[in-house]
């Protein structure tokens, strides 16, 4: 896969999350840190999943915490 | 197609409330996440020394005012609880005690959580229609203040005590269609009880926002409909969040999908006849799609069409 964090930023915006600014959103900080709540979270990884085509263990959501993170794990995705 | 169908529903919402407002600085929240995502700003509570059984009775009071009947006649008691009073016996046998009801009467419970209701509908009308039988009542009762750990973030903000019951007879305001059901028990884990409540939101947020549309498409095609003859989605009141979520993934307008359990919390398998209650008291809408989802993981759904 070659997913790219503009790509997951994208799907960010299209969230329609409403706790902070996706447009304001920092690759590299933790989603979490910059103001995106936890069910807001939830959505955008439903999201990723819909739009990359892959199942995100909760393993593995728990851990992933800024897009650079997600990018890393979508490309290790195959 | 059996003739029986909803008459009337009693609601009991017990008058005593927890704010939510009050864990915020416990749980790290804000107003907006309160009222704006998770939607209940208070959660409901029954009287200390009250149990499942007495909240029910509290229900068939309000019922009691609603539409006359008279006991001796039902034959059916049912009652969808999975936090009963006792273990043993049923909870539907220690109300049919508490109400004198007819040594004819069949009574059986249901363990099911928030898809409890709907697929109790489709139970007790069927065993009714078979059993040749013209009265009987369904009750939801399910008061997780018994099981919830007040320190988990993840629950301690969304569950309230309730209770319901419909009286399901041959004279029916609405009447139900055809039912989906499902099952996913690979994943029962994700809401389960061992002491306490505990549940992983992410899991049943990706449960109700794959499976719920999903089905919701299904349920209207196999009634030969589209989306828009629908005028009332009744979902179960799982959060605010999940509501709008439902909406939005299946392109319904907010108005046809009520949010309405923002001041007493998700009464499990009571959510959706407390809300069918107010429609049975308008009797405006010609047809209203229910589904409930939840501990399972289960779903059901059906559309009732008014008579």
């Amino acid at each position: 896969m070659n997913a790219t964090a503009s790509q997951v930023l994208d799907v960010i915006k299209k969230s329609d999350i409403t706790s902070t600014d996706a447009a304001k959103l920092a690759a590299h900080l933790p989603l979490r840190l910059q103001g995106v709540d936890s069910l807001e979270m939830a959505t955008i990884f439903f999201n990723i999943e819909d739009v990359f085509k892959v199942t995100i263990p909760h393993t593995d959501y728990e851990r992933l915490k800024s897009v650079d993170q997600i990018v890393e794990y979508l490309n290790q995705q195959g | 197609m059996s003739s029986l169908g909803i008459q009337a529903i009693g609601v009991h919402i017990p008058a005593q409330r927890i704010s939510n407002f009050q864990f915020k600085q416990k749980f790290e929240m804000d107003d907006a996440f309160i009222t704006d995502k998770i939607g209940f700003i208070s959660l409901a509570l029954m009287e200390k020394g009250e149990g499942t059984t007495q909240i029910c009775l509290k229900a068939h009071e309000d019922l009691k005012g609603k539409i006359q009947f008279e006991l001796s006649q039902i034959q059916c008691l049912v009652v969808v609880t999975q936090n009963p009073d006792k273990n043993i016996p049923h909870t539907s046998a220690l109300l049919h005690g508490a109400l004198g009801l007819p040594e004819t009467c069949a009574c059986f419970d249901i363990s099911l959580a928030c898809s409890g209701y709907v697929y109790g509908l489709s139970l007790i009308q069927s065993f009714m229609a078979s059993n040749k039988m013209t009265c009987g009542l369904l009750f939801t009762a399910d008061p997780y203040s018994k099981i919830i750990n007040p320190n988990d973030k993840n629950t301690a903000l969304l569950f309230g005590d309730a209770a319901t019951v419909t009286l399901i007879g041959p004279s029916p305001k609405y009447r139900t269609g055809e039912f989906n059901f499902g099952t996913i028990g690979r994943e029962s884990g994700e809401l389960t009880v061992t002491n306490c409540l505990t549940m992983n939101g992410r899991a049943i947020y990706n449960f109700a926002g794959r499976y719920v549309p999903a089905d919701v498409r299904a349920l209207v095609k196999k009634h030969g409909l589209e989306l828009e003859q629908i005028d009332r989605f009744v979902f179960h009141q799982g959060s605010k969040f999940l509501i709008d979520t439902l909406a939005k993934l299946l392109g319904v307008s907010r108005e046809k999908m009520p949010f309405a359990a923002a001041e007493y919390g998700n009464t499990v398998s009571s959510s959706i006849p407390i809300i069918l209650e107010k429609e049975l008291r308008d009797f405006r809408d010609e047809r209203i799609l229910i589904s409930g989802f939840g501990a399972g993981l289960s779903w059901a759904s059906t559309i009732l069409t008014k008579l």
